[in-house]
């Protein structure tokens, strides 16, 4: 490396390639970024980086990425472009929505979002939709992942407590993770578990595969993958009857205790035992520990929100931590607390850019997920993402016929070949993407977005609870490249709309979101990054956001709608145990999705550090069943679902952390090197055996991809 | 001159991460092609021991030998162990013939192709002359890694079991507790 010169730089900025969003020092050299590390003065990180944040600079000069807009020559999938420019590009999307709104009106123009890359310009995709009037929004994982969890703890307490950020790992003496390995999918909250089980907390991990966070745990419970629900209740079971809950906090906050009681009595840990095939006392040993060690932190993730039971399950858990009295203590699961003034994502996108009821209400999906999808929704304003996909296909409940699509549909969305289909039916895509997927393969025009490193943008990142911060622009945006925000509002200047008044450009949001802090975003760039006051039992001066003002044990607003207003037990649709027939023909039990560290969904194939650490797409398989199926470690097998359509490839890796009859195959795989219009699409994607038919949970619509039926036999090479 | 620092590895804390393997590829210009992994986490798969799964993961580096058996075999005699510890390749008089890579035990030599010299981790050295912690350092997120001065490490290490390879010292509760059983 070079030594110093005048024109070398070390810039303060934040990372966008997850979502913890850590500080980063960009080193640059005569205009190029030639380091990334982390940001020791950053709260969130302390310094360290993960490997995708390290590896930005492969992702940033990478040969392959897309830095012109591109126009499509040819079929759809034929793969041959032209270059055009940027008026072009964007007077043909103009064109293109205003014919599709003529024809069919707003509701029929929507856009697809999912991966991180573009979490920031979803207030200005938002801002679009808000100003067409256009309700349709297709957020490819709103009915897993995240938002059932947000509404199941919203349903509970009125916050979200048990996702990333809220559980103080640090200060706790029981951390309990449910269906998720943080240090994979967020490192900063894998960095905090670890801090706090140095100074002492115990560890349970709940998880049908033995993962990197589960082999540092005091208890691992390997539960049968799909009974996370009857395992809570079975712990409710335990601490009620054995009287170790908290008395206080449920006889002064909590609702529905009695009817609560009464239900538990159903899910004795003897019963709860053959469900999820632990151990009783194993169970038991878990409730004891988990209700007796103060303060317990809990947090929930993807494992439990794959079922037609997500949102009970998830409701189960929340009640755990909060009969324990757990929340908003030091060490338990906190409540947010931004700092005084600021302008938060939900403030913004729920509030000022949610439209009239009578709109709300006309999203795909309002009808029957009603807390997801309409305005009343718990869960963040978006469509039912696989009735959105059918809605494509039939044209009911209305056709939609214009899509700008910001991720890889085909690779991160259930029903994959489905999926497809459904873009056959949409006559006009526009696409944004770094690099030609098989989702920008099917795009009419493609607008290249910049990097995080070529914009600048006020932050509040979910992996902490109370810190905001700035993400500056280190370079200029590379070639023809633009911030995704600017592509959004030059669409809307252009179509004639009008923007919010108070943030007309982009400059005047970053400083409507700082503003009531009574400062500019050029003193957030200076400071870097600003935290809220830590503080405790914040609802004791304000009760909890739910109708009754408590946490409500027994939901009234499940009350309301028609559910169960108490959690329950229910065994997932395609199992050994619901349909035994089924499963003689495919016996072993798949559980999908597990992330790896170095990608980010469908994001990072392409980068070369990474994919050298993960080069294959890896089915776990227990060696005793790999011996029996003739499979040995490193073959490539073929993997088959009763309600996927084909099959799929991927390469066995024999390992004892998964049960004998489960495999494990991971998701969003497809291979940048192919270069046909499909790049390995169909080969090893796991969501093209995946259906996004019914049955799906009655209240947020989640599908079950976790624990439902395959068969797996060895293939030829790939 | 830096003081005598050492790395300390701390078993129980290493989480698989790969941070402190891509840490080293950026800062010491390991592309692809030279597939160069200095530093790289290695995996002691799931195994049963009486009724609990258990797996460990151990960040290997160059140990930094008291007698590095690399420079043994290295016939140009490109290869010395610095008065710090640290064992360095002086690239001017390598000529790439890989002995040093056949004698290595542990595969923390690597050939880079591109140049035609072997490499290997230096404990980051021009980092440490700045007073700044290696790369791996600062980057590991479950803070496995921490780089003591031998002081430091005595007062830590004080009671404790910790396996010494070069200037690498490996820790782990596992040791400390001898398999008294946790929860």
């Amino acid at each position: 490396m070079k030594s110093m010169t005048a024109n070398d730089r070390i810039v303060r900025t934040m990372c966008d390639l997850c979502h913890c969003e850590c500080g980063v020092l960009v080193h640059v050299q005569d205009g190029k970024v030639i380091k990334i590390e982390g940001d020791p003065n950053c709260p969130i990180n302390e310094g360290h980086l993960c490997p995708k944040g390290l590896a930005a600079i492969q992702l940033l000069y990478h040969p392959d990425r897309i830095r012109y807009p591109l126009k499509r020559k040819g079929e759809r999938g034929e793969g041959k472009w032209q270059r055009i420019s940027w008026d072009e590009a964007l007077d043909t999307v103009v064109i293109k929505f205003r014919e599709v709104i003529e024809k069919y009106g707003p509701e029929s123009v929507t856009y697809s979002w999912g991966d991180a890359a573009y979490r920031n310009s979803r207030f200005t995709k938002d801002a679009l939709l808000f100003t067409l009037n256009a309700p349709t929004h297709l957020h490819s994982d709103a009915h897993y992942c995240f938002h059932p969890v947000l509404i199941a703890n919203r349903l509970t307490f009125g916050h979200l407590l048990t996702s990333e950020g809220s559980p103080d790992y640090r200060n706790s003496k029981c951390i309990m993770l449910w269906g998720g390995n943080p240090v994979m999918t967020h490192p900063t909250q894998g960095r905090d578990i670890i801090l706090g089980k140095t100074n002492g907390a115990k560890l349970v991990v709940i998880d049908p595969r033995f993962t990197e966070i589960a082999s540092k745990a005091d208890i691992f419970l390997q539960v049968r993958p799909g009974t996370d629900d009857a395992l809570a209740l079975g712990m409710l079971n335990v601490i009620i009857n054995e009287g170790l809950y908290d008395k206080e906090f449920v006889e002064k906050w909590c609702i529905g205790f009695d009817q609560l009681k009464e239900r538990v009595q159903a899910y004795p840990p003897q019963w709860v035992s053959k469900i999820t095939w632990l151990a009783e006392e194993e169970i038991i040993r878990t409730a004891r520990l988990f209700a007796t060690s103060k303060p317990a932190a809990t947090h929930t993730r993807m494992g439990v929100c794959m079922s037609t039971n997500t949102i009970q399950t998830v409701r189960a858990i929340s009640i755990l931590a909060a009969i324990c009295g757990n929340l908003d203590i030091k060490g338990g699961n906190l409540i947010p607390n931004r700092p005084a003034g600021f302008k938060t994502r939900a403030e913004i996108v729920w509030k000022e850019l949610t439209l009239p009821p009578e709109l709300e209400n006309k999203k795909v999906g309002a009808h029957e997920f009603p807390l997801l999808c309409s305005s009343e929704s718990l869960g963040g304003n978006f469509c039912h993402p696989p009735s959105v996909i059918h809605a494509m296909m039939t044209g009911k409940p209305y056709p939609i016929k214009a899509l700008w699509v910001l991720n890889d549909l085909l690779v991160c969305l259930e029903g994959a070949k489905e999926t497809k289909e459904a873009l056959g039916n949409v006559d006009f895509i526009a696409g944004s993407d770094f690099f030609m997927t098989s989702t920008m393969e099917l795009c009419d025009i493609i607008l290249p977005p910049c990097t995080y490193l070529e914009r600048e943008e006020v932050v509040d990142s979910i992996c902490t609870n109370n810190v905001i911060g700035a993400r500056q622009k280190v370079i200029q945006p590379l070639d023809e490249t633009r911030d995704e925000k600017e592509i959004d509002l030059e669409i809307v200047r252009r179509m004639g709309l009008k923007l919010p008044p108070h943030w007309q450009t982009l400059k005047d949001f970053n400083e409507y979101r700082v503003k009531g802090m009574g400062i500019t975003f050029e003193d957030l760039k200076e400071k870097g990054y600003i935290g809220g006051p830590v503080s405790y039992k914040k609802y004791e001066g304000t009760g909890f956001p739910t109708p009754s003002g408590k946490v409500e044990l027994y939901s009234s607003i499940l009350e309301k709608y028609g559910y169960d207003p108490l959690p329950y037990y229910q065994e997932n649709p395609e199992t050994p145990v619901s349909t035994p027939k089924l499963a003689k023909e495919y016996p072993l039990i798949l559980i999908t999705g597990g992330r790896h560290v170095v990608y980010y969904h469908s994001l990072g194939r392409q980068i070369p550090w990474l994919r050298e650490i993960m080069p294959d797409p890896n089915l776990e398989i227990h060696p005793e069943t790999a011996e029996r199926l003739g499979i040995k470690n490193g073959d490539w097998v073929w993997i088959e679902a009763p309600r996927g359509r084909g099959r799929i490839k991927m390469r066995a890796e024999l390992t004892e952390s998964v049960h004998p009859e489960v495999v494990h195959a991971p998701s969003h795989w497809w291979f940048p090197e192919v270069k046909e219009s499909h790049h390995g699409a169909w080969e090893s994607n796991i969501n093209a055996i995946m259906s996004n038919d019914p049955p799906y949970d009655p209240i947020c619509g989640a599908t079950p991809l976790r624990g439902n039926l395959c068969r797996v036999y060895k293939a030829d090479e790939r | 001159m830096m003081s005598q620092k050492v790395l300390l590895i701390d078993l129980d804390n290493c989480i698989r991460c790969h941070a402190c393997e891509i840490a080293c590829r950026q800062e010491h210009g390991l592309t692809y092609e030279t597939k160069s992994r200095w530093c790289r986490v290695i995996t002691i798969e799931p195994r049963w021991i009486n009724q609990e799964l258990h797996m460990d993961f151990i960040p290997m580096i160059c140990f930094q030998c008291d007698n590095p058996i690399c420079a043994y075999f290295c016939p140009v005699n490109a290869i010395s162990k610095k008065e710090e510890g640290v064992v360095v390749i002086d690239e001017e008089v390598c000529n790439g013939c890989k002995l040093c890579i056949y004698g290595c035990p542990f595969g923390a030599m690597f050939s880079n192709e591109t140049k035609n010299v072997t490499g290997k981790c230096d404990l980051c050295t021009s980092r440490i002359h700045s007073d700044i912690e290696p790369a791996c350092v600062q980057h590991c997120i479950g803070g496995a890694l921490q780089f003591e001065s031998q002081k430091e490490l005595t007062d830590i290490a004080a009671g404790e079991h910790i396996l010494r390879m070069g200037m690498v010292y490996y820790t782990s509760s596992k040791w400390r507790l001898r398999g008294e059983k946790i929860g």
